[in-house]
């Protein structure tokens, strides 16, 4: 568990050290990116340690859904003069929870 | 229903058994690279906000709301009319140092004549004389379906085009008017679209425009309402113009500056 530390602690390094180009993102697609980062962190956090092998592949693929998904509802969402902002998050927050939920003691 | 999500809160306890049994019976778990890799993404987001508090001073972000540039754009509007008022203040407080000096040299007339002329000229003075009023205005059109609405506003070649007859007709001072506002042409005015609005002189204005001009009332009229000249086209999209001659008219002074920064009399040194 304490590699996950140190790596968060290197990507916040990173991050803080390097300009990282977050600016040319508009800020309700970096939400997205952040909250389908989290689903899909916490996703892989369970399948690690309920013992599952062979996980990079479903990993991969729950991040890639969430992020094409909720982009594909914000994106036409916006065509239609429709804010989906939140509808897009919806799924992503409750994949989220249910993560914690299996992922925290009883 | 009810089995269901018994059921799936029995698959969710299962698992957490499994973990925790297996946990327990190795001691450690394997961390696939994924979750590495979304560890060290998640931590280069979690700097998102450090990076959104450093540009905050410098540059709009793209999240500012609507809202929140109409406020903005109001008070740059409230501080140029300031900006404005304090100009015209120091150019009468610069007009009557001019006059002064003027007596005190006693400077001949025809310099302060000259001088007069050049400063209508370059707009710097309010004038006055015969002209001709040009309104122009949109009348609500019925758009045929499929055509764009495009045609049926006024915009800044319409402006233009009029401007540049009544230049070429013979008008030596010419001002657009919009609601209050009212904006004299000089050698630097700009006409241009922004959006659906049109700035002049970097004031933004609305239809309708009421174009003032000083000249010949007869040669300003003829060249406007000319065939082929250039209100008949907007005719045909339902923009009304309508033109008045003038028996007096006063233009207002042009607003904004007219500081010289690179150009300087020919043969002159640095």
């Amino acid at each position: 568990m304490w590699l996950i530390f140190v790596c968060v602690l290197i990507g916040v390094a990173f991050g803080y050290w390097f300009d990282i180009p977050f600016g040319s993102v508009d800020i309700k697609y970096l939400g997205l990116l952040f909250m389908a980062l989290l689903d899909s962190f916490t996703y892989a956090l369970v399948r690690d340690l309920t013992g599952h092998r062979n996980n990079n592949g479903p990993i991969f693929i729950r991040l890639v859904i969430g992020v094409v998904v909720g982009g594909f509802i914000i994106y036409f969402g916006e065509k239609s003069q429709l804010d989906l902002y939140l509808v897009a998050l919806v799924p992503l927050a409750v994949g989220f929870s249910l993560n914690l939920y299996k992922f925290l003691p009883k | 229903m009810k089995s269901e999500s018994t059921r799936a809160s029995s698959t969710w306890q299962a698992d957490n058994n499994h973990m925790n049994s297996r946990n327990k019976k190795s001691g450690r778990s394997q961390l696939s690279a994924m979750t590495l890799i979304l560890a060290l993404m998640v931590g280069i987001m979690l700097t998102l906000p450090f990076q959104v508090i450093d540009r905050a001073g410098s540059e709009p972000l793209p999240s500012e709301s609507r809202q929140e540039l109409i406020n903005r754009m109001s008070k740059m509007v409230e501080e140029n009319d300031q900006l404005r008022l304090e100009l015209e203040q120091s150019r009468i407080s610069a007009a009557g140092i001019e006059a002064s000096v003027a007596a005190g040299e006693e400077a001949s007339a025809e310099l302060a004549e000259a001088m007069a002329r050049y400063r209508i000229l370059a707009g710097l003075d309010a004038v006055s004389g015969p002209g001709i009023r040009l309104t122009l205005s949109e009348e609500e059109a019925e758009v045929p379906p499929g055509t764009e609405i495009t045609p049926y506003l006024i915009h800044q070649e319409d402006l233009l085009n009029i401007v540049n007859e009544l230049w070429l007709a013979g008008a030596e001072a010419i001002s657009i008017r919009s609601r209050d506002r009212t904006e004299r042409l000089i050698m630097s005015s700009t006409i241009r679209c922004v959006g659906s609005l049109i700035d002049i002189n970097n004031t933004r204005m609305t239809p309708p425009f009421d174009i003032f001009a000083i000249g010949d009332p007869d040669d300003l009229y003829t060249s406007l309402t000319m065939p082929r000249g250039v209100l008949e086209p907007l005719q045909f999209f339902n923009i009304h113009a309508e033109i008045v001659k003038l028996e007096e008219i006063t233009l207002p002074p042009y607003g904004g500056t007219t500081l010289l920064q690179y150009a300087r009399p020919a043969g002159e040194d640095e």
